[in-house]
């Protein structure tokens, strides 16, 4: 599968999360499985959708919190796996592992993004008082397409340096390793399934109205 | 109303630290405004009255520009020396609505109905995968299907009803607690389900065998699952992620 268009599809699922629509594609268990059976693999993509979803289940990005981009810990694991080792359990995982530092990364250049915004709306906001009625339609439009550029230059950059990164730590992994990261494709979903009923509101059945919300 | 439906998509497409969704709401009015004030300068000062603070949620914020295109309608019938107490009043309105509607909204969509969704999604996965079928692609899209379907519906509803029923629409509110009581039960039921024959499907049987007796494995899954949840509940999903990853370190060098 061409990395371009990996990239593009990340750029899109990643102006879900707040810049357009809100449709939910940013979600790990629909793009990753997407990613996957463009890849010819979807059990990966299945398998990848359902851990990330799991864990990051409360990852919404609700009032002005700016969230990790969880859609590219989809994606680029899902990419990588089915790039250089696909059907490997143990490749799988230490894809997650790996592409979790991308979205935390990503996530300060949506914030510097959003700081950009604010020079655009000043832009917009004079342009309306000089009349200038159409710096409104431009504004919006801009703010779409940096957003969509800016994901889309990050994907590229991330795919490129994180693939090379996936495919030298693998062959260097020991096979302890190796074998303890095919333990936990079997049990993250567990782990997952523990970190969702703690983080939406079955935990109150077990924990009352105390914990981390 | 169409236009001012599609543009609703694009409210966050300017987000900000300063005024949050403010472009945004004015460019979705903006096709009214074109339509109300014929002369420039009337609705260069329609606009601006609207570049203020403005953050709410994206799936009800149509309620609110019902009601606001509902009230610059009468703005602009009255005479320009007039319009004060109700540029004020519709201010007031706006901005007393943002808050709250935000506040029902996004536990609503974002707590309850997507992980709903998702648990669903999960099951049908975990089934389709127990038994081989090339049908499991159908699970991310019948979620993608399902959330944007009532999504979508909330969208077109909260418009409709803020355009013609003004600020009586707010008791379309009161119909969401029912809504929420029903979705949050169903998030309970969907997790349980699915979680249940994750287990059965890995913790019963040879696919997810990771000892030699069965027994053990289920163990292993439940106590993993305790685990996690009673962790994160102190440190966070990332912890317990790592944790769970170095108990299968620790298991494989000790070769069990």
């Amino acid at each position: 599968m061409n990395i371009f268009l990996v990239s593009f599809i990340g750029a899109f699922c990643s102006a879900d999360i707040t810049a357009f629509g809100q449709f939910m594609i940013y979600r790990p268990i629909f793009c990753a499985p997407i990613i996957g059976f463009f890849a010819g693999d979807v059990i990966t993509g299945l398998c990848i959708g359902i851990i990330s979803e799991l864990f990051w289940i409360k990852t919404v990005p609700m009032g002005v919190a700016v969230i990790p981009d969880i859609s590219m810990i989809g994606i680029l694991s899902t990419f990588w796996t089915c790039a250089y080792f696909p059907g490997f359990k143990d490749a799988t995982i230490l894809g997650i592992l790996l592409a979790i530092p991308f979205a935390y990364l990503y996530r300060w250049i949506d914030i510097l993004g959003r700081k950009l915004n604010v020079k655009i709306m000043h832009w917009v906001e004079d342009g309306i008082k000089d009349a200038k009625i159409w710096r409104i339609e431009i504004g919006i439009w801009s703010g779409l397409l940096f957003f969509l550029l800016r994901a889309f230059l990050f994907y590229l950059f991330a795919i490129a340096i994180g693939g090379k990164l996936f495919c030298d730590i693998y062959a260097e992994l020991p096979k302890y390793v190796l074998s303890g990261l095919a333990k936990a494709w079997y049990l993250f979903p567990a782990a997952g399934f523990g970190v969702a009923y703690n983080m939406t509101n079955i935990r109150v059945l077990f924990l009352g109205n105390s914990g981390n919300d | 109303m169409i236009k001012l439906f599609i543009r609703s998509f694009f409210l966050q497409a300017l987000w900000n630290y300063e005024r949050m969704q403010n472009i945004g709401f004015v460019f979705i009015l903006r096709p009214f405004f074109d339509r109300l004030y014929a002369v420039e300068k009337e609705k260069k000062e329609a606009l601006l009255r609207h570049v203020g603070y403005f953050n709410s949620q994206p799936y009800m914020v149509g309620i609110i520009v019902g009601i606001v295109a509902n009230m610059e309608k009468k703005i602009a019938k009255m005479e320009p020396a007039n319009r004060k107490e109700t540029i004020r009043n519709m201010n007031r309105v706006k901005s007393n609505m943002a808050g709250p509607l935000a506040a029902i909204g996004d536990p609503f969509f974002y707590g309850e109905l997507r992980p709903m969704l998702s648990f669903l999604s999960m099951f049908i996965m975990v089934m389709f995968a127990k038994r081989r079928s090339e049908y499991i692609i159908l699970a991310p899209i019948i979620f993608i299907s399902l959330y944007n379907f009532l999504q979508l519906k909330t969208r077109i509803r909260f418009l409709y009803e803020g355009f013609k029923y003004s600020s009586n629409s707010m008791k379309i509110l009161a119909r969401f607690k029912s809504t929420s009581d029903s979705v949050r039960f169903g998030v309970f039921v969907m997790a349980m389900a699915a979680f249940s024959l994750y287990l059965a499907v890995f913790g019963f049987s040879s696919e997810g065998r990771l000892f030699n007796s069965g027994d053990i494995d289920l163990l292993a899954y439940i106590a993993i699952f305790l685990l996690s949840f009673f962790a994160s509940n102190k440190f966070g999903p990332l912890f317990s992620m790592f944790s769970v990853l170095a108990i299968c370190i620790i298991m494989s060098v000790l070769g069990i």
